[in-house]
């Protein structure tokens, strides 16, 4: 998949659980970052990322994860 | 500031640094714990890291360890808020990942312990024990799962018991709980011991206890009610019963899962017990009812007397 496609529907994806469309997403960006990222937004993250891509984590793949550019970069490696 | 509160800090910023070095999507609740963190609480978080590194433990391996229970219960978090149920209900079914894996639940415990200082609901159902803990209670202690043995501990600091009893299945949680006896010297005064078995079928020929404490255990047992009708048994009209638990809080090995806390208080007054006291601490910036009509988590503590 298209690192463009990817962040494209990730923004969706951040817009619809965060419910704020101004969320403009970065490599850089992280929880510190964006209002109300708390453990169960973070639930929700992760669960909606999975249900858009299709794709599943594993506990290690979750744990290491720094800010979106990285989540990006899992999704790509997992999604066909 | 002193000397002492430079040094209190620096531990703790020293294990949260390499904590989030590994868990970076973590800085904004660590951070916000830091942030609200009491005096105190810091200085028992100092204490307790201290005592791990002098057992021989690293504050990298506290750092893993503390970050193992956070990304395992994120899993199950995840599997619970699509599901509305805890992935397993069987205790066969995570045994031997999780109890009888020794290297396993030695970090889940340090990692356990440490969420008593960093996460606010177990903060706040700490601050409960301690002010409900009845001061210089004689007699004998019994502890059903002491697990990291902090509880423990601080239970022979409270009291003034005889003799102090543990009880747990996993053979890891004894030897911790064993390693705080020693250290902080508790059983030179009086008894105190951990034996390795199913507190179901433990039996002992004193059979009333002046004060039972059970952390987190009914939420991990097929059968919670019968470990309450069996601390009924196990009480006096004066025996201090102080248990907690959870609801719609997954984590790897919960297996009951309480959806209400009702239904806790349900179960304690089907099983020979009276609630003399609780203490809800509901999901972060939610109340109660919000969490039980949306499957939040929710942690719990009560002071019970035998009914």
């Amino acid at each position: 998949m298209e690192t463009e496609t990817v962040y494209s529907k990730l923004t969706d994806v951040f817009h619809d659980v965060f419910d704020d469309d101004e969320i403009v997403l970065s490599p850089h960006l992280s929880a510190n970052d964006v209002e109300g990222w708390d453990s169960l937004k973070h639930v929700r993250l992760l669960l909606t990322v999975e249900r858009t891509f299709r794709i599943k984590f594993s506990t290690s793949e979750i744990g290491r994860l720094k800010n979106v550019g990285e989540l990006a970069a899992l999704i790509q490696s997992k999604a066909s | 500031m002193n000397n002492t509160t430079t040094t209190n800090t620096k531990l703790v910023e020293d294990f949260s640094s390499l904590v989030l070095a590994e868990n970076p999507l973590h800085t904004s609740f660590m951070n916000q714990s830091l942030q609200s963190m009491r005096e105190d609480t810091c200085a028992e978080l100092t204490a307790y890291l201290s005592y791990c590194q002098s057992v021989g433990l690293t504050l990298d391996y506290l750092a893993e360890s503390y970050n193992t229970i956070v990304n395992d219960t994120l899993m199950e978090q995840m599997y619970f808020e699509e599901n509305k149920r805890y992935r397993w209900s069987r205790f066969d079914e995570l045994a031997n990942a999780v109890y009888f894996d020794d290297a396993y639940m030695r970090k889940y415990m340090y990692g356990l312990a440490i969420t008593a200082f960093l996460w606010p609901n177990h903060v706040a159902l700490h601050d409960f024990f301690t002010r409900t803990f009845p001061r210089g209670r004689r007699g004998t202690y019994l502890e059903i799962g002491p697990g990291h043995g902090y509880y423990f501990m601080q239970s022979a600091q409270l009291g003034d018991f005889e003799r102090l009893l543990g009880v747990d299945i996993s053979a890891a949680s004894v030897a911790l709980t064993r390693d705080v006896i020693r250290h902080f010297g508790i059983d030179k005064k009086r008894r105190a011991e951990v034996v390795e078995t199913n507190f179901l079928t433990f039996h002992e020929a004193n059979e009333e206890y002046s004060c039972i404490v059970m952390g987190e255990v009914l939420e991990h047992v097929e059968d919670p009610g019968l470990f309450l009708s069996t601390i009924a048994r196990l009480s006096g009209p004066s025996t201090h019963i102080f248990i907690t638990t959870c609801m719609n809080a997954a984590a790897v090995d919960h297996i009951s899962l309480f959806r209400r806390g009702r239904d806790v208080e349900d179960l304690i007054t089907a099983n020979g017990l009276q609630v003399v006291e609780s203490c809800y601490a509901p999901y972060v910036g939610k109340t109660l009812a919000e969490c039980e009509e949306k499957s939040l988590p929710v942690n719990v503590a009560y002071v019970l007397r035998k009914a």
